[in-house]
């Protein structure tokens, strides 16, 4: 399950990143390395929601949750297996 | 450095936007009436405004299936508003009898008050007829800036955010299609909001003539691509999938990604941004504003 997302955040990433990227890995830092600008963070979100079939609950979280995909994944898609 | 910013035509506007204010005072605990429940065979959301307006998944809606869905476009609507406005009282807050604001600061008194009574109007509709606003899909990002760029940011922000906001309202105070209600909340903010947009006009522009010429190449490029970047953004959240989805229309995020992308959508973003897009052009803000893809 994790992988599929995994590859489709790696596609997302890539179709939408605002520079070329000469390597994504699931460790590439996302808003700092300068691939998404921060105003995209929505359309991250939006994603995530819609290919993890959960809401993802914004309030109180910092961008941190969203550095890598590595980080989303732990955050918004595997919660579900540590409850 | 401190840069006093007074001149004279925002004074006079905000002499005299307070005074209007004044003499205007509205109480939002008794100005509406709030039924019990509300007649749903109605509209609440223009049609020509509603987001899949002019799309093959709205021409296959029957009227009542618009109608439904014009309620949750109300709701998304009054969300927006609700966020974009908290982000503004926050910000209007922070910045009250500040040294530099001074000028400002009885207009800003106003400003606040009368934002937080349009939060109250919007967040009762959402509360008591709905599940609450939609919540909002942003998080804030720490940033370094240089001098004077994140007030100007603030404020130009602001002013996008009012003056998008401002073409819907206008249009729907007047639509009497509408359920009186929604058409009354709408009128209420436009009233109001008309004097938000004259005072964030100017003072965006009195901030872009004390601040722009002092900004590094790389600052104002910044500067510039965040701009265009937000008004982008505040598109994006008129295509709301929670709204596809409670009323009802399976797929929501591909309705998303489709109504963005439509001609007819592009065509009616970019006519409501006119106005904004010409003072950010006029002003040298965005010079190239009209290429923007919105």
């Amino acid at each position: 399950m994790s992988n599929k997302i995994r590859k489709k955040l790696h596609a997302f990433i890539i179709e939408n990143c605002e520079s070329e990227i000469s390597s994504l890995s699931d460790n590439t830092p996302i808003f700092e390395s300068g691939l998404f600008k921060s105003v995209q963070i929505m359309d991250l979100i939006l994603f995530v929601e819609e290919i993890s079939g959960k809401e993802v609950d914004v309030e109180g979280l910092k961008p941190g949750a969203f550095k890598d995909i590595d980080t989303i994944i732990k955050n918004f898609v595997e919660t579900e297996k540590k409850n | 450095m401190e840069t006093n910013i007074n001149t004279d035509k925002l004074d006079q506007i905000v002499k005299r936007l307070c005074r209007v204010s004044e003499d205007n005072y509205i109480d939002p605990f008794s100005r509406l009436e709030w039924p019990e429940e509300l007649d749903r065979d109605n509209w609440f959301t223009s049609p020509e405004l509603i987001s899949i307006e002019g799309t093959p998944i709205w021409d296959k809606l029957d009227e009542s299936q618009r109608k439904y869905l014009s309620f949750f476009e109300a709701i998304g609507f009054y969300s927006i508003n609700i966020h974009g406005e908290r982000m503004l009282i926050e910000g209007v807050a922070s910045r009250l009898y500040r040294k530099d604001k001074y000028a400002v600061t009885p207009y800003l008194h106003h400003f606040l008050d009368e934002e937080n009574k349009h939060m109250i109007y919007f967040g009762r509709f959402c509360t008591l007829y709905a599940n609450g606003p939609y919540p909002e899909k942003k998080v804030k990002f720490d940033q370094e800036y240089e001098e004077g760029e994140e007030d100007f940011l603030f404020f130009a922000k602001v002013m996008v955010f009012e003056e998008i906001v401002d073409i819907f309202n206008r249009r729907q105070a007047k639509d009497d299609r509408l359920h009186p209600l929604a058409k009354e909340i709408n009128w209420l903010h436009h009233f109001e909001e008309s004097r938000h947009l004259s005072f964030g006009r100017e003072f965006v522009k009195v901030l872009w003539q004390s601040y722009s010429n002092k900004w590094t190449t790389n600052g104002l490029k910044r500067i510039r691509d965040t701009i265009s970047s937000y008004i982008e953004a505040t598109w994006k959240e008129y295509y709301n999938p929670s709204v596809y989805k409670d009323a009802g229309l399976s797929d929501p995020f591909s309705i998303r990604k489709m109504a963005l992308k439509h001609p007819t959508s592009i065509t009616r973003r970019a006519e409501i941004s006119a106005p904004l897009i010409k003072f950010l052009s006029k002003t040298g803000i965005l010079p190239n504003a009209e290429e923007l893809p919105i």
